[in-house]
C-alpha cells in the first residue's frame, strides 16, 4: 500500500505543471465546441450521419438506374454500426448494425419518396402530404404521412412499431386499403411473406425503438415488463428484490438510457422497490 | 433529453475523469498539450456516440488509451521502429493498474494545485527536485525555519487526502 501511494506521488511531482488540465476550462472548451448543435433532433442526428469516420464505417455503393430517358442515381448505405442517415426529403433514418437503405440520391427523391430497407429501422419522416412516403421491408410495404416509426425486418417477416402519426401497412405498394392495416401510435403488427394482410400484434418489447433514440418511456407499464426490457437492453439481469407492498407495480415516466444506473436508481425511487444486477 | 440536462450530465462527466484521463494518458504520452487535446477528443467523441455507448467509464480509458497508442505509434514510426516494440508500451495488466492509479494521482494533483504558492513553490523544491532546506532557504532568502513550516503544511494539506504521503517523506 505504501510503496503504490509513494508511486503515485513520485510520478505526480515528476510531471505536476502548474495551470494545467484544469477541468474547468476544459468543460468550456467542450461547451463551445458542442454548442454548434442546435438541440431539435434533427440536427443532433445529422451531426450524428456527419461524423461517420468515427461512428461507422458506411460502405457506399453507387448503382447507375435508366427510367426512360432519365438517368437516376441510387444510393445504398449500409450500416457498421448504429448510424443516421438525412434522406434528401429531410427525413432522418436510424440504421442499427448490419441494416441497409436504398432511395434515389438527390432531388428526384423529394418527388418519389420510396426507399428500401434491410434489417432494423427507426424513421423519423418529413411530412410532405404531397407524396408520401414509402418503405420496402423485405416483402412488406409501408405507407407513411410524416411520423415516426420502427422496422424490424428480416427475411420472413416484417415487424412494425408506430410511434407517432398514421401508417399503412401491407404487402405491396399496389394493396387495396382492405388488404392492409392502418397503425397509429402505440400499435403494432406483422407481416409474414407471402401471407397477405399484415396482423396486429401485441409489442413484445414496450421501447422497440429505443436502440435509436435513447429513450424509454413508460406509459404505466408493468414493473415486471420493465425489467425486462431494461434487462434485454443493457445485457444484465435485473430482479425485483423487495417492494414496499405486495400490489403489482406500474411504471410511468421517461428515462435516458445512457445511463443505466440513474435509470434503476430512479425507478427505484418512484415505486419504493429495490432492484438488484446480476 | 433537455439540452440541460445533457450539459450537467457531462459536466458531471468531466469533473469525475477529466483529470484522471489526463494522468492516465500522462503514462503513455508525457506531453501535457497533447495529453489534453486526447482526452478533449475522447469526451466529444463520447458525446456524439452519446446514446449508443452504455459504459461510459470504460467508454473514455479506452478511446484515450487508444488515441495514446496511435500517437505513439505514429512518434515511433518516424525513428522506424518496429510495430513489435509499440506493443512494449502497452500490457493488460500495467494498463488496468495505471486506469487505477489515475485516481490517486489526480487527487494528489489537484491537493498540490490546492497549496498556497510560495508553500507549492517550496514544496516541490524540496521534494521534487531534491533541494535541501538550507539550500531552498538560500535560493529564496528565507530562514529555514520557514522552509521547514511550509513543507510541514504542504504535508498536512496533502495528507489530508493522502495519510500515504507521510510515508514517502520520512521512509
Amino acid at each position: 500500500m505504501k510503496e503504490k501511494e509513494e508511486n503515485n506521488l513520485r510520478f505526480v511531482l515528476d510531471h505536476y505543471r502548474k495551470g494545467v488540465f484544469n477541468t474547468s476550462e476544459a468543460i468550456s472548451a467542450f461547451r463551445r465546441r458542442t454548442s454548434g448543435e442546435k438541440r431539435s433532433p434533427r440536427a443532433v442526428r445529422l451531426y450524428a450521419a456527419l461524423t461517420a469516420a468515427v461512428v461507422a464505417a458506411a460502405v457506399v455503393l453507387t448503382v447507375f438506374f435508366s427510367i426512360t430517358p432519365l438517368f437516376r442515381t441510387m444510393e445504398t448505405l449500409t450500416a457498421d454500426a448504429v448510424m443516421t442517415v438525412c434522406l434528401p426529403d429531410s427525413t432522418f433514418v436510424t440504421l442499427s448494425p448490419n441494416s441497409s437503405i436504398s432511395y434515389i440520391k438527390g432531388k428526384p427523391f423529394t418527388l418519389r419518396r420510396n426507399v428500401e430497407i434491410t434489417g432494423k429501422a427507426y424513421f423519423s419522416v418529413a411530412r410532405d402530404t404531397e407524396h408520401p412516403f414509402e418503405v420496402m421491408a423485405g416483402s412488406s410495404y409501408i405507407k407513411v404521412l410524416g411520423t415516426r416509426f420502427h422496422v424490424d425486418g428480416c427475411d420472413d417477416s416484417t415487424d412494425l412499431h408506430v410511434l407517432s402519426g398514421k401508417v399503412f401497412f401491407a404487402e405491396s405498394a399496389d394493396s387495396e386499403d382492405s388488404e392492409g392495416l392502418f397503425l397509429t401510435k402505440g400499435m403494432s403488427a406483422r407481416h409474414t411473406a407471402g401471407s397477405g394482410k399484415p396482423v396486429f400484434s401485441k409489442s413484445e418489447v414496450l421501447n422497440p425503438a429505443a436502440w435509436a433514440t435513447g429513450v424509454f418511456e413508460y406509459d404505466s407499464a408493468p414493473l415486471e415488463d420493465v425489467l425486462s426490457e431494461l434487462s434485454h437492453f443493457y445485457g444484465k439481469n435485473f430482479i425485483l428484490v423487495s417492494s414496499g407492498s405486495l400490489q403489482k407495480k406500474n411504471l410511468t415516466g421517461r428515462f435516458f438510457a445512457d445511463d443505466m444506473e440513474s435509470v434503476i436508481f430512479a425507478i427505484e425511487e418512484a415505486l419504493d422497490v429495490k432492484i438488484e444486477v446480476k | 433529453m433537455k439540452q440541460r440536462d445533457i450539459n450537467n450530465y457531462f459536466d458531471d462527466l468531466f469533473r469525475l475523469f477529466y483529470r484522471p484521463l489526463c494522468l492516465y494518458a500522462l503514462h503513455y504520452i508525457a506531453d501535457h498539450q497533447k495529453v489534453e487535446d486526447i482526452v478533449q477528443e475522447c469526451f466529444l467523441s463520447l458525446w456524439q456516440k452519446r446514446t449508443s455507448v452504455t459504459e461510459h467509464r470504460a467508454y473514455l480509458y479506452a478511446s484515450v488509451r487508444n488515441r495514446c497508442l496511435d500517437e505513439l505509434r505514429k512518434t515511433l514510426k518516424n525513428r522506424s521502429l518496429a510495430d513489435s516494440d509499440i506493443e512494449n508500451f502497452y500490457s493488460e495488466e500495467s494498463d488496468s493498474k495505471m486506469q487505477d492509479d489515475s485516481v490517486s494521482e489526480a487527487e494528489i494533483w489537484t491537493a498540490i494545485d490546492s497549496l498556497p504558492d510560495r508553500c507549492r513553490e517550496i514544496f516541490l523544491l524540496s521534494k521534487r527536485d531534491g533541494l535541501k532546506y538550507e539550500e531552498i532557504a538560500g535560493e529564496l532568502s528565507i530562514s529555514v525555519h520557514t522552509v521547514r513550516n511550509q513543507i510541514s503544511k504542504a504535508l498536512r494539506i496533502l495528507q489530508s487526502g493522502a495519510k500515504r504521503v507521510i510515508f514517502f517523506i520520512f521512509g
